[in-house]
Formats: C-alpha cells, structure tokens, sequence
C-alpha cells in the first residue's frame, strides 16, 4: 500500500475544499448579488414564487431551478421595452394565481399553454410571444425568462418532456400558421399585380385594334354602299363591315370589364342613379314594350362607382328589353332596402349581415332554361344571335357588383320571365 | 375652301380620314404628333382640328390644351382610341378640357363626315 503522505492528501482534499468553498461563497456571493438593492430582493422573491407554482402546477416534484442573471443575449432582445406583464399563471377556473401585476405598456400577443398534472388541464401558462423563440429545445430543460420591473430575471424550469414538446408543437403551429397567412397575402398580392399588368395589355391592345379597324370600318363602310344590291361585292362587304363591328363591339366589351378593378367610389341616392339609368333607355324603347318603376320608399344611399354601377344597370336593362324580342311585355325595375340580419341568408348571397340596397330588374320574357341559367354569368357565355351580344354582360355587371361590396342573383323560369337583382350596401348620406 | 388639320400617329388612320374628308371636299393637312400638329397651325390655315387622343398616354390631351391656347377659337374634334364612357370618367383628366364634339374609334365616314359638318355649322365656319 502506499504511503500516505501530506502531499496525496492535500491531492485528495484539494477538489474537495474547492467544492466546499466555492458551495459556501457562491450562495454568498449570489446572496450579496441579490440583497445589493431591497428591489433585487423583491424581484427575486417574485421570481421564486413564480418558479415554485409552475413547479407545482406542472406536479413534477422536485423542479430545480436556477437562477441567472447574466444572460446579456436575452437582455438585448429586450432592450427599450417598457415593463409587462411577460408570464402570467392561471388556474382551471381562469382567476391568476401568478405573474407580475405591472400593467401591460401595450396590446400583447401571448400563447397560451395548457398545464396538464399527467390527469387533466390544471391551468395555463400564458407567455408573451417574444420570449418563445429563446426557449431551448434542451431535453428537459424549459427556459421561461421573465420581464419584472424592467430587470430580466431568467428562471431555468426543469420541466417534463412532455411539456417541453407540448410548447414547442404550439410553437411550430403558431409558426406556420403564420407562414401560411403571409403566403396566402403575397399570393394574393402578386395575384393583383398580375391582373393590374393584364389590365393596361388588354388597354393597349384595344387601342390598337380600334385603330386597325378604323380603315376596315370606313373603306368596308364605303364601298359597301357603292357596290351593287344583291352583288356578291355588296355581300363580301356587309360580311367585312359585320365582322368589323362585332370586334368594335368585342373590344368594348372586355375594356369595360377591365375597368372594374379602378372604382372611384361616391355616395349617391339609389333613387337617382336608377333614374338615371331608366331615362337613357326609355326613349329608345318600342311601345310595346312598358317600363314601370316601384319604389318602396326613400331607398336611402349607396356608395358606388357612379358610372360602373350605372353602365351594369344599363347592361341589365338592355337584357331585359332583348329578353322580350320582338313581342310587347313589360320591364320591372323595383327599388328597396333588405335588412339582411340573418348570417344564413346573407351568407348564400356571399355578403355579411348588413342593410343593403335592393336593385330588381325584371321581364315577363320566355325565360332561361336550367342549363342556360346556370351558365348566364360565365364570360363570354351569349345565347343571343351572333354580332348581338358578347357574352360579357352579366359576367362584367357581377364583377363590377361584387368589386363594390355587393351581389347580384338571377331568378328565372321558363315561361314565366326572369329577375335579376342588384344588392348594393346601405351607407349613411353625407 | 375650309380646311380640316388631321392629328394622330398612326398612318392608316390619317389615310382613312385624309380620303374620306377630301372626297367630300375639304383640304386636309396632317400632322403625326402635337409638336407637328402645332407647327401645322402657325404655318397653313386651319378651320378644324380632328385629334386622336391616346390613352393612358396624355399626349394627345395635351395637345388640345395647347391648341386651345394657341387658338381658342378653333374648333376641335377629339377621336378616342377607348370606349367613349371610360374617357370621360377616367381620372387625370383637367377640369378645364373641353372640345366640341367627341368621337369613338372606329368610326364610320358617315359618323365622322356629320360630326364634321355639324362642328363647322355650328362655328360659322
């Protein structure tokens, strides 16, 4: 055996009396850290209070936890904050069992964890969302730092896996729900952008074609007439002159569509705009046609774009005056205001429940059958002869509606007639 | 015997226009852009002005605010290139613009040659 001297053993107590100096002075150290200022001392208490209930709500007995006060990366992130209210502990029926009481500086955003003891949910733990990326993913281990009084105190909680998973599941989900929502708003950003670059192509190439159509229309439209009835020059001319128009009219058409996307909205009485509407038609209809306007009363304002609102109501019109071909019947065109209060019948119109004003157009025609009805709105879509109609009315009056908040239904029977009808929101007068 | 100033950029269409006006026995100057078309005015007499007006581009707007200037008696025809109703309430239009009468492309020589007449009755001309 080898000898003991003084030397081996002071090798032996050496790492000892370090241990045993550095247990006795480190406390005093932290203790003095700690009592410098009665502030520290409260703040402190605080913290333990708090590392104590979360010990206790989480039932995993003993938590150890530590304290440290140096972790300067966690002191920059929260550098200029005013004090808040950064954790807070509540029981199962929602009353505070723990957290700091300095009022919150400004709107929080927190997540909020439930607690479970291994049985059931025994309360929340609510963290404000800023501090939750410095949470490690340390097995076991659950960094909880807290924003007392302007000071950060951090309180290292041993919590179970499970917990640990628990918030950081939350995490991830909060995450890419939040990725997913600015996904879904650059789509639709980019989305506009495209339809915008789309606009001022279709404009510039409309332009361009009314241009090429000029010579067409004009030379067409000339020699048309100087060439004989019946000729087969005269017969080759009408054909030039006719598709000459229904590309004017096809142009037309899809420029005023695209004019949908800039609304320059006012305040207006749906009286007045209707009215409006009603004159530029009523002299150009046949008398056996009649026009009659019921009104149930002031139908009060709407904010619209004057002249788009007022070009689909005159494209409605004219649909309906066509509808009647070349027999007499009667056009219906009836003012009112609908409280549409209740979620289900507002949400079958795609609108939220509000005051709207109702715009009905109708006819006493043939009607549409099923087939037809359920193709009207589609663009391009016409069952009128070929050069009467592009097809783009009602898809057109639809967009312009909905670009202004509202809905447009189409009620129709065969044989019996068909209704459209305009919803617009109700605004106060100015 | 009157004189009509044609005003736009593109060929065809001062061609079309030069040939419908002239067989109806108007002479007829062209002009390819307002700088021309002001060139035009301070060189030759001119009874009416017919001008394209292109969008989105004010050019042509800004040639008849010229030409108003210059000559506030004349007559001017303006022809857009878009749908008449979209001029009118397309935003970046001055509050002082005004012309005699307002044409849509494409037009017909019938439209153009009554407007023609109308404009010029209507100013003595």
């Amino acid at each position: 055996m080898a000898p003991v001297t003084s030397r081996s053993l002071r090798r032996l107590w050496l790492p000892w009396i370090g241990t045993v100096m550095v247990l006795c002075v480190l406390p005093a150290l932290l203790h003095l850290y700690f009592t410098t200022s009665s502030q520290h001392a409260a703040m402190t208490e605080k913290a333990l209070l708090l590392g104590r209930t979360i010990e206790q709500i989480i039932g995993q007995r003993p938590l150890t936890w530590e304290f440290e006060t140096h972790r300067l990366e966690y002191l920059i992130a929260f550098q200029g904050k005013q004090p808040y209210e950064a954790i807070r502990i509540q029981d199962s029926t929602g009353a505070v069992i723990a957290g700091n009481e300095v009022p919150s500086a400004g709107p929080l955003l927190v997540t909020r964890i439930p607690l479970h003891d291994g049985m059931q949910t025994v309360g929340t733990l609510e963290i404000e969302r800023s501090l939750i990326p410095i949470l490690p993913q340390l097995a076991g281990t659950a960094l909880i730092s807290l924003l007392l009084g302007g000071l950060i105190y951090v309180v290292t909680i041993r919590v179970p896996l499970r917990e640990v998973t628990a918030l950081t599941n939350q995490l991830s989900r909060e995450r890419d729900a939040e990725t997913l929502r600015r996904q879904r708003a650059e789509e639709q950003l980019e989305r506009a952008r495209k339809l915008e670059a789309i606009a001022t192509m279709a404009s510039g190439m409309a332009h361009f074609i009314n241009n090429m159509l000029t010579p067409i229309t004009m030379f067409g439209g000339i020699l048309r007439t100087k060439a004989a009835a019946g000729s087969r020059d005269r017969e080759m001319l009408d054909r030039i002159c006719q598709a000459a128009e229904r590309a004017t009219a096809m142009v037309a058409s899809v420029l005023a569509f695209g004019r949908t996307s800039s609304l320059q909205r006012e305040p207006i009485r749906v009286e007045a705009l209707v009215g409006a509407v009603i004159d530029l038609v009523r002299y150009r209809l046949p008398a056996r046609i009649s026009l009659n306007v019921y009104n149930t009363g002031d139908c009060g304002w709407i904010s619209v774009d004057a002249a788009q609102a007022g070009s689909a109501l005159h494209n409605l019109l004219n649909n309906a005056v066509d509808a009647l071909g070349d027999g007499s019947g009667t056009v219906t065109v009836s003012l009112s205001i609908e409280s549409l209060s209740d979620t289900a019948a507002a949400g079958t119109l795609g609108l939220a429940p509000d005051r709207y004003a109702c715009i009905r157009i109708a006819d006493n025609g043939p009607g549409m059958p099923p087939l037809v009805a359920n193709r009207a709105f589609e663009p391009f879509f016409t069952t009128k002869d070929v050069g009467k109609g592009t097809g783009l009315g009602l898809y057109t009056t639809h967009e312009i509606v909905r670009a202004q908040g509202g809905a447009v239904t189409l009620d129709t029977q065969e044989g019996k007639g068909t209704t459209v009808s305009i919803y617009l929101p109700s605004t106060t007068p100015p | 015997m009157t004189t009509i100033l044609v005003v736009d950029d593109e060929e065809p269409i001062r061609f079309a226009f030069r040939l419908v006006l002239e067989d109806a026995g108007y002479a007829v100057n062209e002009a390819a852009d307002g700088v021309e078309a002001l060139k035009a005015l301070s060189d030759r007499d001119c009874d009416l002005v017919i001008t394209d007006i292109v969008m989105p581009n004010q050019d042509g707007i800004e040639t008849i605010l010229h030409l108003k200037e210059r000559k506030p008696g004349l007559p001017i025809i303006a022809i857009s290139g878009g749908c008449q109703l979209g001029f009118a309430a397309s935003p970046g239009i001055p509050p002082n613009f005004a012309v005699e009468a307002m044409l849509s492309k494409p037009v017909t020589s019938v439209e153009l040659l009554t407007t023609v007449r109308r404009v010029l009755t209507a100013h003595g001309a």
